[in-house]
């Protein structure tokens, strides 16, 4: 385990307190290629709920990403997302001190490094004890797993929500159900009532904030891109734990707004737009040059990634249940493949790519099983598909050379 | 010292075939629809064609399935059950469906991780989906009797696996880890009519020959883990003068554990046993799991516990600190082995299992 000291630093760089994050990272960021003050508001959300939940200012709940974040946000409660805590210390080139401490407690270095972060960050118990844990099973075996140790280290209550990979009607019921029992329990176990008319005002926001996140979305057709892909890939921590708050419509419209006035004026942060690329899985999260190489210097624009993609349709207010239950149901990481590759078509001519990025996260089981698929499908179309071994968190497999190479080799493929 | 003899030979060429993948998969309706369940699991696992497929970052066993697919020399099958257990399983689905093509039925069950009654509703309804799609596919009515049926001949089969499990305990006993493992798995491939009648007569051969050939009295071992890709892991801890007395094993005891309870609707009796069976790490409560080894190390005396992982196979390899610290603290100690189909790691896994017999 890391130091007391150790820790706390951490624990102030993760919080809106930091001195680092305020100063440093921050100017960092700022200056960064034309980065939209959107952008800067979604790492402000992460701090500020990271703030509460370590600091004190509600009980904070553990989850995986895509959680159904709606009824958290009714029942006032503060969502710490394992996999963006671990995308977090990544930043700040801290994961592999977690990762180390998750391998020297006998967690295997074969599984997903982001979950095992995830590990690390429980075992070191960066955050204090939560009120309980909770867990979706649609994405991954790992995600339920990791926070079923969670929940058996803390001691504290853990909701399974149970995810079929089918989007029938008979589907969402079951998971519709599971929801209300999960509400129920958080309730019991946190003494906060959930509310309809909370729940309401959380499905509306929700409703909102995907209003404007698919005008942005459509604004991102536009050519040139008016936005940076490895920018915009951030925005995963909203699609995954930030819809139903007042944030995420805050961060939503400011971030169409931006966009507006970048297409208006044909603005692209690249300078010169040469190729556009769909994006698909996750990126590195650990300092890396692998997008400074790709954008700024090979000129190639991530038109889109499908992590943005917004797949679900509107809530409904008087079905909140079973909204947020058809919104887990549709969600693009599982379901059938065939919905999954026709959605990935979409994508692809709305975005009007030349070719289509993956980035392979090692230790990701579910995208692996269907890689080949995917490969398969955009050959199919002739649309160029390039596949790279990496990881999100850990840069220990990351080789800057080879990987400029094969994006040499893919990007000159397309012209 | 008493042996089963299980050959390709048991198998009615002529019989179609359903094949399943996972204990989850109710084979009962596979049966009463007619078909054969088998399980697909092959004596010299092979993944060289599935890799092109497949991530080699994916569990070797889904991968041998999908190189049995990919290979379709067996033409008498028909098709595949997919439930889905994990990940892998997933992937093992999604490219059965897109690259094999011989064979016309492809079905993927969910399985929930939890056992409520909620949960138990929804995989009822599950296996009730997989009744009508073979239904679909074979142009026949599945009827209560033909279920009941299945249900008998199936129970039996337990019944019998349990019986022969439980001999393993008796050191006086000839009964090799090897023939228990190989009998395990030809139950998951014979046809159960036959091969209940056979093991019947074993089991009675063996009862006949105690005391005559006695078994290590050495360490007591229990294996806990997914599935053993062959019986290499038993014999070599038989040959360190070790005993495997139980087991936590896809192909070991949670196959046979617990049986059907013939009353009410035949498909929800039958989602109830596989449901609430012995859990795999799979699911949800993995202090159900700490507490049934927990059970098995009292009941059976145990001295050490082998924790075995198949290669990537998350669920298992999530739980292992959970499971080492908790048995340590039982003074039960744990040692993991992992396997990776390909039978290459043999010496290294040898040179632990006889430090860590040595050592009980």
């Amino acid at each position: 385990m890391r130091g007391k000291k150790q820790q706390e630093i951490t624990r102030d760089m993760l919080t809106k307190e930091s001195f680092f994050i305020k100063t440093k990272l921050a100017n960092k960021m700022r200056k960064s290629a034309f980065r939209l003050k959107a952008s800067q508001k979604v790492t402000d959300m992460l701090l500020d709920l990271n703030h509460k939940a370590i600091r004190g200012g509600g009980p904070h709940i553990l989850t995986t990403i895509w959680a159904p974040s709606e009824i958290l946000y009714a029942l006032d409660l503060v969502p710490i997302c394992v996999e963006s805590t671990a995308t977090a210390l990544a930043g700040l080139g801290l994961s592999d001190e977690y990762l180390s401490i998750a391998e020297k407690n006998f967690h295997s270095a074969e599984t997903c490094s982001v979950l095992r972060c995830g590990i690390g960050v429980v075992l070191d118990r960066l955050f204090p004890r939560p009120a309980a844990v909770i867990a979706s099973s649609h994405l991954c075996d790992a995600g339920a797993k990791v926070n079923s140790f969670a929940s058996l280290l803390y001691d504290c209550p853990y909701f399974l929500i149970d995810i079929p990979q089918e989007r029938g009607e008979e589907a969402v019921a079951y998971v519709a159900k599971q929801l209300e029992e999960m509400a129920k329990g958080l309730s019991d176990v946190t003494g906060r009532k959930l509310k309809k008319e909370k729940l309401a005002v959380a499905i509306e926001l929700s409703n909102q904030a995907r209003k404007y996140a698919l005008q942005a979305n459509e604004l991102r057709r536009a050519i040139p891109s008016p936005m940076r892909g490895s920018e915009a890939i951030g925005y995963l921590y909203m699609i995954g734990a930030g819809f139903g708050s007042k944030q995420a419509v805050d961060i939503y419209r400011s971030m169409a707004k931006e966009l507006e006035k970048r297409v208006k004026k044909k603005f692209t942060p690249l300078g010169e737009e040469k190729h556009r690329l769909l994006w698909l899985h996750v990126r590195p999260y650990f300092p890396n040059r692998l997008f400074h190489y790709l954008e700024i210097e090979r000129k190639a624009s991530i038109a889109f990634e499908e992590t943005n993609h917004v797949y679900w349709p509107e809530l409904d207010p008087m079905q909140p249940f079973r909204s947020a239950a058809r919104k887990l149901v549709l969600n693009t990481a599982s379901g059938p493949m065939d919905d999954y590759i026709d959605i990935l078509y979409d994508l692809a001519e709305r975005y009007r790519v030349d070719g289509v990025f993956h980035y392979g996260h090692w230790g990701c089981r579910w995208n692996y099983g269907r890689l080949r698929i995917i490969k398969d499908a955009f050959q199919k179309k002739g649309i160029p598909f390039v596949s790279v071994d990496c990881d999100s968190v850990s840069s220990q497999d990351y080789f800057e050379g080879q990987l400029n190479s094969r994006i040499d080799t893919f990007l000159d493929m397309l012209t | 010292m008493a042996d089963i003899d299980f050959t390709a030979e048991d198998l009615d060429p002529d019989l179609p075939k359903i094949g399943w993948v996972c204990t989850y998969t109710p084979e009962e309706v596979i049966q009463a629809a007619g078909f054969h369940p088998f399980r697909i699991l092959e004596d010299n696992p092979s993944t060289r064609l599935a890799d092109t497929y497949l991530h080699h970052n994916l569990c070797p066993y889904a991968r041998s399935c999908l190189d049995f697919g990919l290979k379709g020399e067996d033409r008498n099958l028909k098709g595949i059950v997919v439930a889905h257990s994990c990940d892998a399983m997933r992937g093992l689905f999604q490219s059965w469906q897109h690259y094999v093509s011989f064979t016309p039925f492809v079905h993927f069950m969910n399985v929930p991780k939890d056992t409520s009654p909620l949960a138990l509703d929804y995989f009822a309804q599950e296996v009730q989906k997989l009744k009508i799609a073979l239904e679909d596919y074979s142009g026949r009515k599945i009827g209560d009797s033909a279920l009941w049926e299945a249900v008998d001949l199936f129970n039996m089969s337990r019944d019998l696996l349990r019986e022969l499990s439980a001999l393993r305990k008796d050191p006086r006993l000839p009964l090799k880890g090897k023939t228990f493992y190989r009998t395990i798995r030809a139950s998951q491939k014979i046809p159960k009519k036959d091969f209940n009648q056979r093991l019947k007569n074993f089991i009675e051969e063996i009862k006949k020959e105690r005391g005559q050939t006695s078994q290590s009295r050495g360490p007591r071992i229990m294996i806990v883990g997914s599935l053993l890709a062959s019986s290499q892991l038993v014999d070599v801890i038989e040959e360190a003068g070790a005993r495997v007395v139980c087991d936590d094993l896809c192909s070991g005891s949670r196959y046979f554990e617990g049986n059907i309870e013939k009353e009410g609707d035949p498909i929800r009796a039958i989602s109830e046993r596989y449901l609430l069976k012995a859990p795999c790490a799979r699911m949800k409560n993995t202090r159900q799991r700490l507490e049934r080894g927990k059970k098995l190390i009292e009941d059976c005396q145990v001295d050490g516990i082998i924790y075995q992982t198949v290669k990537f196979c998350d669920n298992h390899l999530y739980d292992f600190p959970i499971f080492r610290e908790y048995f340590e603290k039982e003074n039960v100690p744990v040692l993991q082995i992992e396997e990776d189909f390909s039978g290459g790691n043999i010496g290294q896994i040898k040179t632990r299992v006889e430090a860590f017999v040595e050592m009980l």
